[in-house]
């Protein structure tokens, strides 16, 4: 699954770490999503998406080729 | 911080009091050393759990920071993906080392090299009973999800 998690946080003039802290997750946890080693929950993909006013669909992209290889 | 944390230190405290006592009553007998090391950690604890408090107690914010943080590192979803996979690699290698520890005992006993009976028959009732409460914690778990 790709997103625009990176892009989005930076153009909000965020670091990982206060995004986390705003989402109530760990530093990891954000760094792990945006490098795209980590898929989230339903839950913590609709506050991120909730978070930039934003839907699902406009921070995170799912590729059926890329999820079937992991 | 919660009071609870005090009255457990001073708990610890109490008990500890009662071991020493217990300890020094007893004289020369085997459960001395046992009762001397019983009443180290129990004071030890105790102390540490009222140093804690009070240094707490003077440092609120400070204090609630680090509770927020432990909160968020406890309910962080990656982590707790990651602690679960880290607990079943775990189990799967202590199943193992029990496995090859019950072999290697079984040997030393078929050898006469020592009389293992006992350590082996405990052994298989531990792997067992691991393999036994690992179901039923699981059917337990899936039971909330119905």
């Amino acid at each position: 699954m790709k997103n625009k998690l990176d892009e989005l946080r930076k153009a909000n003039g965020l670091t990982q770490e206060e995004f986390a802290k705003e989402l109530r997750v760990s530093r990891q946890t954000i760094s792990a999503i945006e490098n795209g080693k980590y898929n989230p929950s339903l839950d913590l993909a609709f506050k991120i998406a909730i978070y930039f006013s934003k839907t699902i669909e406009e921070v995170f992209t799912y590729e059926e080729e890329n999820h079937e290889k992991k | 911080m919660k009071k609870n944390n005090l009255i457990y230190g001073l708990v610890c405290i109490l008990l500890a009091g009662i071991t020493l006592y217990a300890a020094i009553s007893f004289g020369e007998n085997k459960m001395v050393g046992g009762l001397y090391g019983l009443t180290g950690v129990l004071g030890g604890n105790g102390i540490y759990i009222i140093v804690r408090y009070f240094y707490w107690l003077t440092n609120k914010e400070k204090f609630q920071e680090k509770l927020q943080v432990k909160q968020i590192e406890q309910q962080d979803e990656l982590k707790q993906k990651i602690r679960e996979k880290s607990g079943t690699c775990t189990n799967l290698i202590g199943n193992l080392i029990i496995l090859v520890s019950i072999m290697v005992y079984l040997i030393l006993n078929v050898l006469d090299i020592m009389d293992t009976t006992h350590i082996i028959i405990f052994l298989v009732i531990y792997l067992i009973s691991q393999v036994v409460i690992e179901i039923i914690v699981f059917n337990h778990l899936l039971k909330k999800y119905e």
